[in-house]
């Protein structure tokens, strides 16, 4: 009998068509919201991992300052300011684990080529930096040498689109009033680590000298650290900041640096995807919660419409079990039918997201999960007007007008 | 058991339907309304009964009584010998299901389905297979000279055709029974007298008890018996002359 009440919910249904494919649009819609919002919080969790792929597990960052936080909600009271320095490099570099230190200077400089002339960001950095600890690749020419000074290495966008004409090895540059030979032209990147694209890399010593900000000091902007092989690096980043801490003489709540790990930084970026996801899927609930209380209304108005057919039908013999089961299959087709539509649609919109280069990933967990979830919705919404419907009397119900 | 003693109690003459002291009140607010008071009667099987009397005499809900659409408040029902007062609402359905037709001023027939689904709706409610149900659907439907119009929805039917739909829908199950309320009420006379010829024809050659809720002396004069009701009472001084 299931099949025949099957095949004439869908016959009440397509009777009245306008009404029904309106309130599937409700579910449609919550549906895209679902999908589409998800899978782009998750496709930009993946993307943002990939990219940040190169602070590999065995790199540790040290950075001056620090965010202090509130043990309970993890919100931000203040920043502590610090510096690290030159003194602490020496330090953490003698540290068991350490295999090896790079530092960097960092401040925008001013470039002269040839007749012009612009303001650019500039990396003074250790050598084993851009070869040791991380590995940069050099599209022409070579790196930075220990120990070589008056040469600089340039990245791809300041080679090529930066300048009126382009700038190639052996050219030389006006940093801050100070002579470069350009020795090295970096590979182009993109994404995330594009800023690389517009910036210079010259010697630590070079940047001492022509930085203003660093001339009178031994302050160092960022100080990284590459891991021995066999060591954890969380335990080493542990024993880099009690070193830290005895040098500068604070205590762990006022910290005046911070220590990064792979894990560290994981850890931020789940934090933040996971309030993100969190609250896109908040606003998809919503939007599917709204589309279930118009399958609701209708259902509802469609019990009121039929309040005579329910009683006819009692009449004829069908019992209360029966009239549930007739409307709560209509609204379970709606969910059903605006599941489907709306999985078929956001999945295509994410392809074409996809295309244009928006990260959006749909997983077959998440088609999965909305289309039985749009069934229950639907099922759910229809539930209490069909039991209202059932409990109608029949002599009242044929007498209503 | 419980079953047999009833039917033992019928008597030799099977009766189709039985009151003892049936009485049905409405009690809303503190307000009571008793739409019928102390009815007891006797309908033999193979009988064809007309219920009369005033709007708001009670007849209407003394159908309603006879269609196990709703329970007596006192007294004691039988159908068929079967005793309804202590069944479920699920076996009252099925009672419906199985032996009674209704026929009602209105039609009510279901206004999504053509006329066939809506002759085979009691048919599928009783579980009987598609292609069973629209093929005796089509039968009873053309046996009452609705074959052109199998597929017509009930807006797109005349009032006398809706009527014979409704009649074939009633027969549809092979029901002992058929309760018909004021059927000619929304017809126009031509209509109305082939509706009360079908009547006529079914009753007669296939025996089933019929009872017809009526306010017109001549739908009354074509039936054996005539109950009056007045202020929810029966009401013996007015008499129709029945075929006896």
């Amino acid at each position: 009998m299931d099949e025949d009440l099957l095949e004439y919910a869908m016959m009440g249904l397509q009777h009245r068509q306008l009404r029904s494919w309106l309130t599937v649009i409700g579910i449609v819609i919550g549906i895209c919201a679902i999908i589409l919002l998800v899978s782009i919080a998750q496709g930009l969790d993946a993307y943002i991992k990939d990219q940040l792929s190169i602070f590999g597990k065995d790199n540790i960052v040290i950075m001056p300052g620090s965010m202090k936080q509130m043990e309970s909600g993890g919100r931000t009271v203040g920043a502590i300011s610090g510096k690290i320095t030159e003194e602490d490099q020496k330090a953490v570099a003698r540290i068991s684990g350490v295999l090896v230190t790079g530092s960097t200077l960092e401040d925008r400089v001013n470039m002269k080529y040839r007749d012009q002339e612009v303001a650019i960001y500039c990396a003074a950095s250790d050598p084993e930096l851009m070869t040791e600890i991380y590995s940069y690749e050099v599209e022409i020419g070579r790196h930075i040498k220990p120990g070589e000074k008056g040469v600089a290495v340039i990245g791809n966008g300041v080679a090529n689109d930066l300048f009126d004409s382009k700038v190639s090895i052996g050219r030389r540059l006006m940093i801050n009033n100070r002579s470069f030979t350009v020795i090295g032209i970096m590979k182009k990147s993109t994404g995330l680590m594009s800023a690389a694209e517009n910036i210079v890399y010259i010697p630590k010593e070079d940047g001492r000298k022509i930085m203003p900000r660093f001339s009178d000091n031994k302050d160092l902007t960022e100080l990284h650290v590459k891991v021995k092989e066999g060591y954890n690096a969380n335990d080493v980043a542990v024993d880099i900041t009690d070193l830290l801490l005895r040098m500068h003489k604070v205590s762990e709540d006022r910290k005046d640096f911070t220590v990064m790990t792979a894990d560290y930084v994981a850890e931020q970026i789940n934090a933040i995807m996971g309030a993100l996801t969190l609250f896109l899927a908040g606003v998809a609930a919503i939007s599917l919660a709204v589309g279930s209380i118009g399958v609701a209304n209708t259902m509802f108005m469609a019990v009121l419409e039929r309040t005579r057919e329910i009683g006819v039908m009692k009449a004829l013999g069908a019992d209360n079990i029966t009239i549930m089961k007739i409307f709560i299959i209509e609204s379970a087709l709606i969910g059903l039918v605006g599941g489907a539509i709306g999985i078929a649609i956001s999945v295509s919109i994410s392809f074409v997201l996809a295309y244009f280069g928006m990260p959006s990933k749909v997983t077959l967990e998440l088609v999965a999960f909305a289309g039985i979830f749009s069934l229950l919705v639907g099922i759910f919404s229809g539930y209490f007007p069909a039991r209202r419907a059932a409990q109608l009397e029949a002599v009242e119900a044929l007498r209503y007008e | 058991m419980v079953k047999n003693l009833a039917e033992h109690k019928t008597g030799a003459h099977s009766e189709s339907i039985r009151l003892e002291n049936v009485s049905r009140v409405y009690t809303t607010d503190g307000t009571v309304l008793a739409a019928l008071k102390d009815i007891t009667l006797s309908i033999k099987k193979g009988d064809k009964v007309a219920i009369m009397g005033r709007s708001g005499s009670g007849k209407s809900t003394l159908l309603h009584l006879l269609g196990c659409l709703d329970r007596p408040t006192h007294g004691e029902l039988w159908i068929d010998g079967v005793k309804t007062s202590r069944m479920s609402v699920e076996a009252l359905a099925k009672l419906r299901r199985e032996r009674i037709g209704f026929v009602f001023q209105s039609f009510h027939l279901i206004p999504t389905l053509d006329a066939l689904h809506n002759v085979a709706m009691p048919m599928m409610l009783d579980g009987v297979p598609k292609e069973k149900r629209l093929k005796r659907a089509e039968e009873l439907l053309r046996s009452l000279g609705l074959g052109e119009r199998l597929d017509h929805f009930p807006n797109q039917l005349s009032g006398g055709e809706k009527q014979r739909v409704a009649i074939a829908r009633a027969l549809a199950n092979e029901p002992t029974i058929i309760l018909a309320d004021e059927p000619t009420g929304n017809l126009d006379s031509k209509a109305g007298e082939e509706v009360l010829d079908l009547f006529e024809n079914l009753h007669d050659k296939s025996g089933k008890t019929v009872i017809i809720v009526t306010h017109e002396r001549y739908v009354a004069e074509t039936c054996h018996r005539t109950i009056h009701l007045k202020d929810g009472m029966l009401d013996d001084k007015e008499k129709i002359k029945g075929r006896g």
